[in-house]
């Protein structure tokens, strides 16, 4: 029987582009450069990616389909993919969506990029993003916006704006891309596709160009549960070079996704918070419907309170900028990136440099980061949030006593037009009102689509205990096989 | 820097909150709002080294204040004996063994530097 | 009024390791500009720290010689400021949990007193790289070769009150980062540097007053001469009426003064906060006690038992205890049969005599702890005296020969026989037979004399202590 039948080559999944190359239905080469063709096609005015390299990467598909001649193939050998601009590459560039770095190449390669190297991939470019993955939006990036390919003047979330479009969009079966407080999850809702984070210290940091370190996590988009296990079980694993990297053995995901099985016995804790006012009325109508479908499925819907959970965001918003000012003040014009013309001293050097480099959302979060760590306010803001971190984290502890998934929404509404919330910061940090919680305590979090509000998709979030991504991976593979929500793509061109 | 209390702010503030889908976060009135003034952006950017016109300060003070009001959500919490946390894990850090692993790569690692002379990085001449 | 020095120091002490605090790129000092710094040193965009583990045993060690508490569970901050030989904007350190805490050394003074230096803590940071002012003109030019190499901050309390009890503390302990191995002391190259903390008060005051940091202080004559006078300068700032200010100031050699330094004029807000990049650094017992039993016998113990067990004199087993390497040989050679207060002498004396004269170290000796226990057997069992002994040390010294070989050689063997030495003092008696008569008569300083004849003619290999008694008995017989 033909895996391929009669689909075009972009409907085709991680999962199922393996298979078809198992069965020589179709060759590396082919699969990348209908991708490549969608991407010249398609991405003129979706803006998903900030370069690609056709001739390097129908090389490499070259390479990959003469290593699976000769039977020395990896799982996912020959399967293209696009990585954040916010991973390390050493020949494509690297400009984490930013002036300062719009024209730095890096000299040496992301863990996360030799490891889907080595797995086998194709890089086809690098995926837009709000600079510095700071932004719900993806109107923050230096390189413009991206279009959501739902509707096109709405955005595609952020900060992996441009890994969830391209995939709603199909121009590549999976992107790489990063979540410090909803980036992954957010821009998968809005793009009617599936975005797991695996739990903080699951995939290595190591040339993942730093936002906020305690809550940076890189993950994966692609279009389904089981595309999304296939590549993050590739990326994952201890990094003797992160020192924040988990010893942790990682499950076999793919081979507990293949065995199947229902949901029963599973108790997923519906947090009364997330339904509170503020969710948009049909984005909680469709994740109520998705959750009343687990319920038939087996599952034990728990009602539980997470009282402390609507604190995140004032936590978050602290803590995260505190980290960012810091890591970002590497960025001085000396070693590499953007340096203005002709400082007068070194004080010039820094400060215009700076401040012509970086983009008006990442100064605001510098700036907001420089006074909450400055003398005298550490224990009023940075503490004080660190603090409250940890009560969140102990109430998520306790929920987990008695439930095995907690459920909601991934945002309060479905995309938004681009513009509606560029000059209201506050109301754009609200988008993450769901999101921050998983980033702020580490844990294992997704987002899969159930279902349209206004015509626009509607994310369903899983959280799980730390290092339970298999529990978020099955639930969400099974809703999948229930369901069809995930196999709809929006006309694109 | 000072924290003051300034209604005004606090009012345009609620003034945005007051949009639907906030109203689950701040339904409680903090009761000493945080605001920033020219002053404090002035420090702030210069602690960052960010250049900032003069002209602009007063707007950025005004866009960050609503950020920081954020805080005053965390004021009402009890967090007394509480222990600050700096990593979402637990896990003891795993340390390297003391060897050298890597070798001189000078010319690539300089390759994107703005200013080299004879293997320096340079920048304007400082006085110690 | 009278005034009094306060004074504080900060040591900088490198840690003797093969790579980076936080990389792995070599720890070594003198490299081409830039060529021993790595992706990782440079601050890249992406780049991550991880602890170098024997950094951390250093630091066990340091607190075990201190006396002092290894923090079990310890955290890496970071301390933010911009400037160019900072790659990344911040500096790795710890702040409120540091590794080693509170400890005390007891410090000899030259002239015998002895002061007591409270330790506050030691922490584990990393170096900036180095700037570099007058190499291309118009520019600093920076050198981050230097960048991560690990460093231990020991911060004493404000303990000394004079240059010199200042510097006795500074010697104590650049003797004791040698002594346990955690820094090779090197001052010229920097692996060991002072910043001083220097303020005055009114003599008897307790309150302490506005202190001036003196920052990068690479000698013990630098840092007397600096505190020496910063006292001077603060006490005249005050008694004209001035007040002294809170700053960094750099002491400059040539002017033999101290001056303000004007990078860091403006008050830093160093913003302070755990590194996110860096868990806490937990260790466990058996890490902490692997090391501890594996520590040498420390300073003050060795020298209090070469005085105690082995008879050593004081001044000699200070001497002796001033760093490892020289007690190691001074126990190997009695581990190859020396006796140990002629040991001690020998060593103190002419071995480093020799060594001077010759320009070299302890470890470049001619002599092997085994040869020169074998020469001390030789006095020890009057084969030799002390005078001939003297003579086959400078052929040692200039050989590979063992000193039996020499004494064998050249004939230098002691005469010890009775029979032989009544006979040389019958003879000497005989030629000298005024100087005898004058003897009997009561000149009995006249033993000198026939000491010397009786030495003379032997070549000096007579037993001393037998011809004396010899001589005795025939003159007064």
């Amino acid at each position: 029987m033909s895996i391929i039948a009669n689909r075009p080559l972009h409907a085709l999944g991680v999962c199922d582009q393996v298979a078809a190359l198992d069965a020589g239905e179709v060759s590396s080469v082919e699969l990348t450069q209908h991708c490549l063709d969608r991407i010249k096609q398609h991405d003129g005015s979706l803006n998903s990616l900030i370069c690609s390299d056709a001739s390097a990467a129908l090389a490499a598909a070259a390479a990959a389909d003469a290593n699976r001649q000769s039977g020395d193939s990896a799982p996912l050998t020959g399967v293209p993919l696009v990585h954040k601009d916010i991973f390390c590459t050493i020949e494509l560039p690297t400009t984490c969506g930013s002036r300062m770095l719009e024209s730095y190449v890096s000299p040496y390669e992301a863990s996360v990029v030799s490891r889907l190297a080595s797995a086998g991939m194709v890089t086809l470019g690098k995926a837009n993003m709000d600079e510095f993955a700071m932004g719900s939006s993806n109107e923050n990036s230096f390189f413009g916006a991206v279009e959501n390919p739902w509707k096109r003047t709405a955005v595609p979330g952020g900060s992996s704006g441009g890994s969830a479009a391209l995939v709603a969009a199909r121009l590549a079966p999976a992107a790489t891309a990063t979540d410090t407080g909803g980036s992954i999850r957010q821009p998968a809702a809005f793009c009617g596709v599936t975005g797991i984070k695996p739990t903080y210290g699951r995939v290595s940091r190591y040339g993942m160009i730093a936002f906020a370190s305690s809550f940076d996590q890189g993950g994966v988009i692609a279009a389904s549960a089981d595309d999304c296990a296939a590549v993050l079980h590739a990326m994952s694993g201890h990094d003797p070079r992160d020192a924040t990297s988990s010893p942790e053995d990682v499950p076999d995901w793919p081979g507990a996704l293949a065995k199947g099985g229902g949901l029963s016995g599973l108790r997923i804790g519906v947090p009364e918070e997330f339904f509170a006012d503020g969710l948009d009325e049909g984005v909680a109508v469709a994740v109520r419907a998705g959750l009343a479908e687990m319920e038939a499925s087996g599952a034990t819907l728990v009602p539980i309170s997470l009282a402390k959970q609507s604190l995140g965001i004032s936590a978050y918003y602290i803590v995260a900028p505190a980290e960012a000012s810091s890591n970002l003040s590497r960025f001085d014009g000396v070693r590499f990136g953007h340096r203005c013309d002709n400082p007068v001293d070194l004080a010039d050097l820094y400060e215009r440099s700076r401040a012509e480099g970086f983009g008006a959302e990442v100064q605001r979060r510098i700036l907001i980061g420089a006074y909450v760590l400055s003398a005298g306010f550490y224990d009023a803001y940075y503490k004080k949030a660190q603090q409250v971190r940890q009560l969140i984290a102990s109430e998520f502890d306790e929920a987990f006593q008695s439930v095995d998934l907690i459920a909601g929404p991934t945002t309060p509404t479905v995309a938004f037009d681009r513009g509606a919330k560029s000059d209201d910061p506050v109301s754009m940090y609200l988008n993450d009102l769901y999101t921050v919680s998983a980033n702020l305590c580490g844990l294992p979090a997704l987002s899969m689509p159930c279902g349209f509000d206004q015509d626009l998709p509607v994310g369903l979030q899983l959280i799980g205990r730390a290092f339970d991504e298999e529990r978020l991976l099955r639930a969400a593979n099974h809703f999948q096989q229930i369901t069809d929500w995930h196999t709809r793509m929006p006309e694109v061109a | 820097m000072a924290r003051i209390a300034c209604r005004a702010h606090y009012a345009r503030f609620r003034g945005r909150l007051a949009a639907p889908r906030a109203q689950v976060l701040f339904t409680t009135a903090p009761e000493i709002p945080v605001s920033l003034d020219k002053d404090d952006v002035r420090t702030i950017a210069h602690l960052a080294r960010l250049a900032v016109d003069e002209s602009r300060l007063d707007a950025l003070a005004a866009e960050l204040t609503p950020v920081l009001a954020l805080v005053e959500r965390l004021n009402a919490v009890d967090t007394e004996g509480v222990e600050p946390m700096a990593h979402p894990v637990s896990s003891a850090m795993h340390l390297r063994a003391d060897v050298v692993s890597e070798s001189d790569e000078r010319d690539a690692l300089q390759k994107p530097a703005p200013a080299v002379h004879e293997g320096y990085f340079t920048v304007p001449r400082v006085i110690e | 009024m009278s005034w009094e020095c306060v004074i504080g120091l900060e040591i900088h002490s490198r840690l003797l390791t093969e790579s980076k605090l936080f990389s792995g790129a070599a720890n070594a000092f003198g490299a081409e500009p830039n060529r021993q710094a790595c992706a990782v040193d440079l601050g890249l965009p992406g780049v991550l720290p991880v602890p170098n583990r024997e950094a951390v045993a250093h630091a066990v060690r340091l607190a075990t010689a201190i006396g002092a508490d290894f923090a079990r569970r310890s955290v890496f901050a970071r301390k933010n400021y911009f400037y160019p030989d900072l790659p990344k904007g911040y500096q790795i350190s710890q702040m409120a949990l540091p590794v080693v805490g509170p400890g005390s050394v007891e410090c000899a003074l030259d002239d015998g007193s002895v002061v007591t230096v409270g330790i506050t803590r030691a922490h584990l940071e990393e170096d900036a790289g180095k700037s570099v002012h007058d190499l291309v003109d118009g520019s600093t030019a920076i050198d981050l070769n230097r960048a991560g190499t690990p460093l231990l901050e020991i911060v004493s309390e404000p303990d000394m009150r004079s240059a010199a009890e200042a510097v006795a503390y500074a010697r104590h302990m650049h003797a004791l980062v040698r002594w346990v191995g955690v820094c090779d002391g090197n001052m010229q190259e920097g692996s060991f540097r002072c910043d001083a903390n220097v303020s005055v008060r009114p003599a008897g005051s307790t309150e302490l007053g506005t202190r001036a940091e003196i920052k990068n202080l690479n000698s013990f004559r630098f840092l007397e001469r600096a505190i020496e006078h910063e006292f001077a300068r603060q006490v005249e700032l005050i008694e004209d009426g001035g007040t002294v200010v809170q700053e960094t100031r750099l002491y400059d050699p040539d002017a033999d003064e101290t001056r303000a330094m004007r990078s860091k004029e403006e008050a830093n807000d160093y913003r302070y906060f755990p590194d996110p990049d860096l868990p806490p650094v937990v260790v466990d017992e058996s890490f902490v006690t692997a090391i501890v039993e594996a520590m040498p016998e420390l300073q003050h113990t060795r020298r209090a038992r070469f005085v105690d067990a082995l008879g050593v004199a004081m001044a000699e087993a200070s001497i002796l205890t001033s760093d490892r390497a020289t007690a190691d040989w001074f126990e190997a050679s009695i581990a190859e049969g020396a006796p140990a207060r002629l040991a001690s002498t020998w060593l103190v004396g002419e071995v480093f005599a020799q060594l001077k004269r010759d320009e070299l170290e302890l470890d470049a000796c001619p002599l092997t702890p085994a040869r020169f226990a074998g020469l001390l057997q030789r006095i020890e069992d009057d084969t030799i005296s002390g005078k001939i002994a003297k003579r086959v040390f400078e052929s040692m010294w200039a050989s590979s020969d063992t000193a039996d070989e020499i004494i064998e050689r050249e004939g230098l063997k002691q005469i010890t026989d009775t029979g032989a030495i009544e006979t040389l003092v019958d003879e000497i008696i005989a030629a000298n037979p005024s100087q005898a008569d004058e003897y009997r008569g009561g000149k009995t300083k006249l033993m000198g004399y026939f000491v010397g004849a009786a030495m003379k003619a032997s070549g000096g290999k007579v037993n001393p202590g037998e011809l004396n008694r010899i001589l005795k008995s025939k003159l007064d017989g």
